[in-house]
């Protein structure tokens, strides 16, 4: 993905959930929906909403694991999440561009409704920088307008 | 001329620290294996977790495994543990995850649990990030592995039996175990190295004497003194872990110095550069290279520690000696003198049996130690069916071939002559196709 490649390296005194959310920066499309439905599920279920566990459980449910979630039904949470969430990040529209996914990170974390878990605003934030993928995927999986 | 700086903090990762996993996963079959299977392999060890999870990715699903072990490579941690080893030797880039079907790497997995790791963890993150050697905290790796594991359904697949004999036919394979035989299409060797038994002439053989043991045995360190012999990167944790116990140690060793070095090969084996540096050179040239790569080393990290321990007399080095004989509390040097301690401990190295121990010997076809295997497979020549993964293909693969970076070259080629030979019903390459020199 070009925009990842633009990244420069940062100190070890980095957020744990911007360091987190830099490398769900770099998942494709469906993963990011994958985890986005994960973080929303697991939200309402009061459950653990820790990005690298929605990140690790994200690899399973790709891999077929019989344990885990099922496929289908987290795409559709997460284009259902991102649908509704979307808005959230219209004033980002009119900020001032940054040079790396980093930066865009930490201008944007704030973003999403402050009462949302960590996980779900990890994956709003990497799916609003990468809406111009996630966007399509959505509209397919989700039948409202985004 | 720059010196490199050695980080001791870097053997201060906790262990054992709380980690969250996305899931437990089933546990090995503490059953009889299934009587047929694709493929068997042989070792759940960091390179039959590689083998099995790159096969995963080739659609080769009918897959047994055959390891003594509960969990995929319990005898790996527990020999670390058993030493207190707290990071791995090799860097971030080398572990047994797939490359090539956007799997998770060890290093984002790292990543992602940054929040679980200390500041010196994190920097080295940040060296691998710019292309610099790194070190990798056993706690990053066990989970990782444990993830591996999983999300490859190589627990599942796991049949806690030991491999007794494998006899490679024309059609298949059967592999016998204490727990019944399986027939197979193909079986993958990842049986790892076994410890270096002391020499018949220390004590005649047998069981060792009182107060004397192997590195792998669990050590506690009381405090006492101890003597430690070996040179590499074993006995550096054995002589760190009794010193750390408040011992006085004196430690023995062949060598006329310890050997420091980031990695037990040289680093360019690990690149291109260093693998055609191998794989041009005639049969000559590359025993020189394996027997030059073999030679016991110790992580620059200890450095400091050790040599301070020097300085203030709490470790007394015995360099440049030949054991003769050991017995309770005495190791007895070849130059007539003897070093004594309450506890002796023996790390003299690790094994490889060039057909694991388990392939008649004319299918191994042993020259110089090495099996003959076809470098474009890893396959043994005079049975194309059996594959090898791990130290046994040094002489295919070059010296990285016993480290987690040559299990990645390994099963990389494994998997896929595996998986082509189950398409097409027969080896990938036959037995009577003559391998090019150099290949």
């Amino acid at each position: 993905m070009p925009d990842v490649a633009r990244m420069s390296l940062p100190g070890e005194d980095a957020a744990p959930d911007e360091e987190a959310g830099v490398v769900v920066l770099g998942l494709d499309a469906e993963a990011l929906l994958l985890g986005l439905g994960l973080a929303a599920l697991r939200g309402d279920e009061g459950g653990d909403d820790d990005p690298a566990l929605v990140a690790t459980t994200v690899d399973l449910v790709r891999h077929g694991v019989p344990d885990a979630p099922g496929r289908d039904e987290l795409l559709a949470r997460g284009a259902a999440c991102w649908s509704a969430r979307r808005p959230d990040f219209a004033p980002a529209t009119t900020a001032p561009a940054v040079g790396s996914v980093r930066a865009a990170w930490a201008a944007l974390r704030d973003l999403p409704d402050a009462t949302a878990p960590p996980a779900v605003r990890t994956y709003l934030v990497a799916c609003w920088i990468r809406r111009a993928d996630i966007d399509p995927l959505a509209a397919r999986l989700d039948t409202r307008t985004i | 001329m720059p010196t490199f700086v050695p980080e001791p903090h870097l053997l201060d990762s906790p262990r054992g620290r709380p980690w969250p996993v996305a899931a437990t996963g089933p546990r090995a079959h503490d059953a009889d294996p299934p009587a047929r299977a694709d493929v068997v392999v042989v070792g759940a060890g960091p390179a039959g977790l590689a083998v099995v999870s790159a096969l995963w990715h080739q659609g080769v699903r009918d897959v047994v495994v055959v390891d003594p072990g509960a969990r995929p490579a319990e005898r790996f941690f527990r020999r670390i543990d058993a030493l207190g080893q707290r990071v791995l030797r090799s860097p971030y880039e080398h572990h047994p995850g797939v490359e090539g079907f956007r799997d998770c790497e060890l290093l984002d997995f790292a990543r992602l649990h940054w929040g679980r790791l200390t500041a010196v963890e994190r920097r080295e993150i940040r060296m691998a990030q710019s292309g610099h050697r790194s070190v990798v905290p056993v706690d990053v790796f066990e989970a990782y592995c444990h993830h591996l594991a999983v999300s490859h359904h190589v627990t599942g697949r796991m049949y806690r039996a030991t491999a007794r004999s494998v006899d490679p036919g024309p059609d298949g394979v059967v592999v016998h175990t204490d727990r019944g035989r399986v027939a197979t299409r193909f079986a993958v060797l990842c049986p790892g190295e076994e410890r270096r038994p002391a020499p018949t002439s220390w004590w005649g053989g047998g069981p060792p004497p009182a107060g004397v043991g192997f590195w792998d045995e669990g050590v506690v360190h009381d405090g006492g003194p101890t003597v430690v012999v070996g040179a590499g990167l074993t006995a550096a944790h054995l002589v760190t872990g009794a010193l750390e116990a408040g011992s006085r140690v004196r430690w023995v060793l062949r060598a006329d110095q310890q050997r420091y070095q980031c990695a037990d090969v040289n680093a360019t084996f690990f690149r291109p550069e260093g693998r055609a540096r191998f794989d041009g050179g005639d049969r000559a040239r590359r025993l020189d290279l394996l027997r030059a790569q073999r030679r016991a080393s110790i992580m620059f990290e200890f450095r400091p520690r050790l040599e301070a321990a020097e300085a203030d007399g709490r470790l007394t080095l015995h360099r440049g000696r030949e054991v003769s004989s050991v017995t309770t509390g005495r190791v007895a040097l070849a130059d007539g003198t003897a070093v004594t301690g309450d506890r002796v401990v023996l790390a003299l190295g690790t094994v490889f049996a060039p057909g694991a121990g388990l392939l008649p010997d004319e299918v191994v076809a042993a020259a110089d130690g090495w099996p003959d295997l076809d470098p474009r497979t890893v396959s043994y020549a005079r049975a194309p069916r059996v594959l090898a993964v791990g130290a046994a293909a040094g002489m295919a693969l070059g010296p990285s071939a016993r480290n987690i970076d040559g299990h990645r070259l390994a099963t990389a080629r494994v998997a896929t002559a595996v998986a082509e030979g189950l398409r097409r019903g027969h080896p990938l390459v036959p037995a009577d196709v003559p391998v090019a020199a150099g290949a």
